[in-house]
């Protein structure tokens, strides 16, 4: 026993590429399943992390909702639970303008807290300060990076302006950039006290939010039930809304555990194939130890003992290797204005996913060699000793047609299953599109074969007949091009889905007929026609809109909801309306009408003719569905309805949505528009500059699906290199068969290469095919995750995919090839 | 037929007279093989000429040299020393492809374990070295037909070699050996891997191939009975000639 123990580890250490191999692969799948399954925590962590860093410690926050009497609200009915709360702290949110230059202003954020408060809720360290202690009157705290920036001192007099009017403080601290003070890039933060902001503002006694510790966190929800019978008309909700963040980071991390899902079927198919070489490899050994008295339970024990090295390994590695993945997937989500505003990667990992992962290795180890480790240990022990092992081909005629009948079924399924189970039968959909492929994988290739037997002869002549012969029924390669077709359709998929993302991008913006938006308070009709007389302004819009706005189910929301003026809406965005688009738009103002996207349609299971009802600022109100549209814009959770009615259900009295277009220069137009309303806080942005953003966003994350899916090449490629060493050497006597019969070293070259060649070919088409039947799945798996993005193929991406497959397959061909020339033909021929 | 010439008293220098009508000459034969630190001498200095239309059995108990020998005249291996000829041609002067060719035209092999390519069907295995040579297999089909009736397995052509019997495999190994009409005909222990009744059917065949076609053949043998389906025995022991 011990002996065959050693064989065992003898092997593992002997067979070093092949040990590389297993532990690389399981490794690697291993870490991605760490990575994926730890990133939701690490997600969750850092949206907790930036909220806590204005919100401190703590956890309950009220403040004005669209039902509010007033846009304020104040601490006095919450001191009704003052015993059952650490703090009651009231803070004022406003902003104000510090002049930079002439021309350029710095947005501040102007907190108003009462210092002692502060303190105790989300205490500023300073890097400076003077007597803070006493922070009352003209006051105030700025970050040391905005002090830094633009050279102010302590003790210096700086100047906001703030609603308009210059105003004068003292700076009494330079606060170091963590907590409250860590920056966005774009704006900085600065705290007075809240009765000098209350008299600024003029909302003596009053407050923005309410911030409430409570002092048994247990006792939260209670807490929060009886704030909500005391600010019944305002809104009581958890500074950390867990429930929202834990749906956001589960959705983002579907993708990433499909992805994981494709490295592991590469492993498990690198395991399963390696492992049928230690069988065979081992036989010999395994008969001798039979014969002599060992039972099959010690035999097999070994084998799977064998199995269990490998995972121990590759999970250790791989939880460690995790840990970096996740780290550098953490970082590219945040993204380098993230780091730059002080942000931290904070990886939230317990010692549960460890071991989970840690477990996922070993089962993936043991999984994957079961079979062969079975086979193996059903032999009878007579024919491992005699050599006699009958090598059955059993043709399974039965695989080609479930093959077919699952690639027809995936392609039609996803088109007509309910919005509750698609997401599963989704991405069992796309498992078993890869399922179907291996199935047809043989036939595939005997027809691709076939094909190129009668092409080669005009091409490559004879040997390119005989490498198109060798292709059928040649297991190694049929191993090759699975692997091959499974690292080429990641790959696809993943290019296609981002390709198809930047271009649906792209054409929303192109959609945008306008060239500027424009965010300025208190925008009325006057302010409208001011920038329409402004130098360079072509044309003005104004529209309204809300966000994140309740169903009247109190479950859903939709992301946006806009009020559009019939009359200029469709000259400025083509949101995609079905049938007659102006006419559909004036249909608005007939009524409580309203055009919702089709993934809308699809999320809500309503249609035209139907009632959907919203939580508006005067009630429950219900608009009838006159239209449908497909704008992908606010990830097609958009809602229209006419101006007069927005405003008047919504009580809106200021336009949200100011759009511009520009007669020539647009940078000119908008530093005419910033010029003309320096006093008022204007923020404007252009339709590229929102392109640029949305852009850069999406390719943090498409980087790192992108590097999962260069993974699950980089294992395939390993594998296929081990299939091309495996594969020689059992080919070594039928290459020596052709050199007795006259072939000689270049041909036999020429054959390899030629093999390789069109292995490399029907890998990509296979791959493509698979690629083609997954990335067919992907609209309907993002509608489930609202998101309604229709796919593009790039034909480059398909060449690419088989241009990869043919190179990947000649560069792992070049060592048998050269090995097959120096190959002694007797030693081959001789020995059975 | 050729009068059989015993190979020990060969030791003369070659001559026009003696190459027209001998098909394999080897002179000074040596090959040795390196064993750990040891040199091992397989074949010492063997001296040996075989006419064109012999059938010749070379035997020998195992270890002896006899397989080394026959691979040495069929090209597959290279001598230590001295010089192998083939329908006059000298073969350690050949490069690769020339000796590749020389195998594809004018040498058959037959193995003990038949050799044929597995994923490749009767026909396809018969036709390889007509591939090999560059040659459309369209241009040969009568000459398939003609080769699979001669080995009796016309009825047989569409098989794999796994869906044969290891006679019938071995006739498709002949068949292969015998498509592209070489005068050289070099089979090693071709029944060693049959039962008898289906060896001795084999042997029939080369005989016949060997009266009927011309051909010449050497085969290395354990069998007696094999040896004697050919016109004369060379017994090989300890690396010589007996």
């Amino acid at each position: 026993m011990a002996i065959i123990f050693k064989f065992a580890l003898k092997s593992i250490r002997e067979k070093k590429f092949r040990t590389f191999l297993i532990i690389f692969s399981i490794m690697m799948s291993s870490a991605l399943f760490f990575a994926s399954f730890s990133m939701s925590g690490t997600v969750e962590q850092m949206v907790i992390d930036r909220i806590k860093k204005s919100t401190g410690s703590a956890e309950i926050m009220i403040y004005p909702g669209p039902k509010s009497p007033s846009p304020y609200v104040n601490d006095r009915a919450a001191m009704k639970i003052k015993d059952q709360a650490d703090y009651i702290i009231e803070m004022i949110q406003g902003s104000a303008l510090y002049k930079i230059s002439e021309t350029e202003d710095l947005n501040v954020n102007l907190n108003g807290y009462e210092y002692d408060e502060l303190q105790l809720m989300n205490p500023i360290t300073f890097k400076e300060e003077s007597n803070v202690e006493s922070f009352s009157g003209r006051r105030i705290i700025i970050s040391s990076n905005m002090a830094e920036k633009y050279k102010l001192e302590l003790n210096s007099t700086l100047e906001l302006k703030i609603a308009g009017l210059k105003q004068r403080f003292t700076i009494v601290g330079i606060a170091n950039p963590t907590g409250l003070f860590t920056e966005d890039g774009r704006t900085t933060t600065a705290v007075i006290p809240k009765e000098t902001l209350e008299n600024l503002y003029n909302m003596k006694g009053q407050a923005t939010t309410v911030y409430i510790k409570p002092k048994d966190i247990s006792q939260k929800q209670p807490l929060m039930e009886q704030l909500e019978q005391l600010y019944k008309r305002d809104k009581t909700a958890e500074v950390i809304p867990m429930e929202d963040i834990r749906r956001q980071s589960s959705t983002f991390t579907i993708p990433f555990m499909m992805m994981v899902v494709l490295v592991m079927s590469i492993s498990i198919f690198i395991i399963y194939t390696s492992f049928k070489v230690i069988t065979t490899e081992m036989l010999p050994v395994i008969g001798t130890f039979r014969s002599i008295g060992a039972t099959r339970k010690m035999t097999d024990f070994v084998l799977i003992t064998q199995s269990v090295v490998y995972g121990i390994i590759g999970g250790a590695l791989g939880c460690a290797l995790g840990v970096g993945v996740l780290y550098v997937m953490a970082r590219t989500l945040l993204g380098p204005e993230g780091i730059a505003s002080g942000f931290e990667v904070k990886m939230n990992i317990s010692a549960f996913n460890f071991i989970l992962s840690f477990g996922v290795a070993l089962i993936l180890a043991i999984f994957s060699s079961w079979v062969p480790i079975v086979k193996v240990s059903k032999i009878p022990v007579k024919e491992i000793v005699l050599n006699q092992i009958e090598k059955t081909h059993k043709k399974k005629h039965w695989k080609p047609i479930v093959g077919l009948i699952m690639a027809v079924s995936v392609l039609i399924i996803p088109r007509f299953i309910p919005r509750d189970m698609a997401m599963m039968v989704n991405v069992l959909c796309m498992i078993l599109s890869g399922v179907a492929v291996s199935f047809l994988t043989p036939e595939l290739t005997k027809g691709f074969a076939r094909f190129f037997e009668k092409a080669y002869l005009y091409i490559f002549g004879n040997e390119g007949v005989l490498a198109a012969q060798n292709l059928r029924e040649n297991k190694n390669m049929l191993n090759n091009i699975s692997l091959l077709a499974m690292g080429i359709s990641a790959i696809l998929m993943i290019n296609t889905i981002s390709y198809s993302v930047f271009k649906e991008v792209a054409n929303a913006y192109k959609d945008m007929n306008y060239d500027i938006e424009v965010n300025i308070g208190g925008a009325d009709r006057q302010v409208l026609s001011t920038i329409g007389r402004i130098e360079g302004v072509q044309d003005v819009y104004g529209g309204y809109s809300t966000y994140n706005i309740e169903l009247g189910n109190g479950k859903d929301r939709i992301m946006m909801l806009a009020g559009v003026d019939s009359a200029k809406f469709n000259s400025y965005n083509d949101i995609g309306i079905l049938g007659n688009p102006q006419q559909e738009i004036e249909e608005l103002d007939g009524g409580r009408n309203i055009i919702i996207t089709t993934a809308l349609k699809y999320k809500l299971g309503l249609d035209i003719g139907d009632y959907i009802t919203f939580n508006m600022k005067t009630g429950k109100r219900d608009y009838k569905i006159t239209g449908l549209c497909e704008t992908i814009n606010y990830n097609g959770q958009a809602a229209f309805i006419s101006d007069k009615y927005f405003k008047k259900d919504m009580e809106a009295r200021y336009y949200t949505d100011v759009l511009v277009k520009s007669e020539g220069n647009i940078d000119q137009t908008v530093d005419h528009i910033k010029e003309r309303f320096r006093d008022r806080g204007i923020r404007l942005i252009t339709v590229a500059e929102m392109e640029k953003s949305n852009n850069d966003s999406n390719a943090a994350l498409f980087s790192i699906f992108k590097g999962f899916s260069i993974m699950t090449m980089v294992i395939g490629i390993f594998g296929i290199l081990n299939n091309f060493a495996i594969s020689f050497m059992e080919r070594k006597r039928v290459l020596a068969v052709l050199r007795s019969v006259g072939m000689s070293k270049g041909q036999s070259i020429k054959m390899i290469m030629i093999e390789a060649l069109t292995g490399g070919f029907i890998g990509g088409a296979v791959g493509i095919i698979m690629g083609v039947m997954m990335i067919s799945i992907i609209p309907y798996l993002l509608k489930t995750i609202d998101l309604p993005i229709d796919m593009t193929y790039d034909p480059v991406l398909l060449i690419n995919g088989l241009l990869g497959g043919i190179i990947v397959s000649l560069i792992a061909s070049i060592s048998p090839a050269l090995k097959s020339s120096k190959l002694n033909i007797i030693e081959a021929i001789k020995y059975e | 037929m050729s009068v059989a010439i015993e190979a020990q008293n060969l030791r003369k220098p070659f001559n026009l007279e003696n190459t027209m009508s001998i098909a394999i000459e080897a002179q000074n034969l040596c090959k040795s093989f390196n064993l750990g630190n040891n040199v091992v001498e397989v074949l010492k200095d063997i001296d040996l000429q075989i006419n064109k239309g012999e059938f010749v059995s070379i035997m020998g108990p195992s270890g002896s040299g006899k397989s080394t020998l026959l691979y040495l005249i069929g090209g597959l291996d290279k001598p230590t020393s001295g010089n192998v000829m083939i329908n006059g041609k000298e073969l350690s002067a050949m490069k690769d492809k020339e000796q590749s060719i020389l195998r594809r035209r004018d040498i058959g092999f037959v193995f003990q374990f038949y050799n044929l390519v597995p994923n490749l069907n009767v026909e396809e295995n018969v036709m390889l070295p007509i591939l090999l040579d560059g040659k459309k297999v369209k241009g040969h089909k009568e000459r398939l037909d003609e080769i699979l009736e001669l080995v009796g397995l016309a009825d047989r052509r569409k098989h794999t070699p796994r869906e044969l019997s290891g006679g019938q495999q071995q006739r498709v190994a002949i068949a292969r050996a015998l498509v592209n009409e070489p005068e050289i005909l070099l089979a090693d222990e071709p029944i060693g891997n049959l039962d008898s009744k289906t060896g001795m059917e084999v042997m029939a065949l080369l005989q016949d191939i060997n009266k009927k076609k011309a051909k010449t053949i050497v085969q290395v043998t354990h069998s007696k009975e094999a040896a004697e389906y050919g016109n004369r025995t060379i017994n090989v022991r300890d690396g010589r000639l007996w």
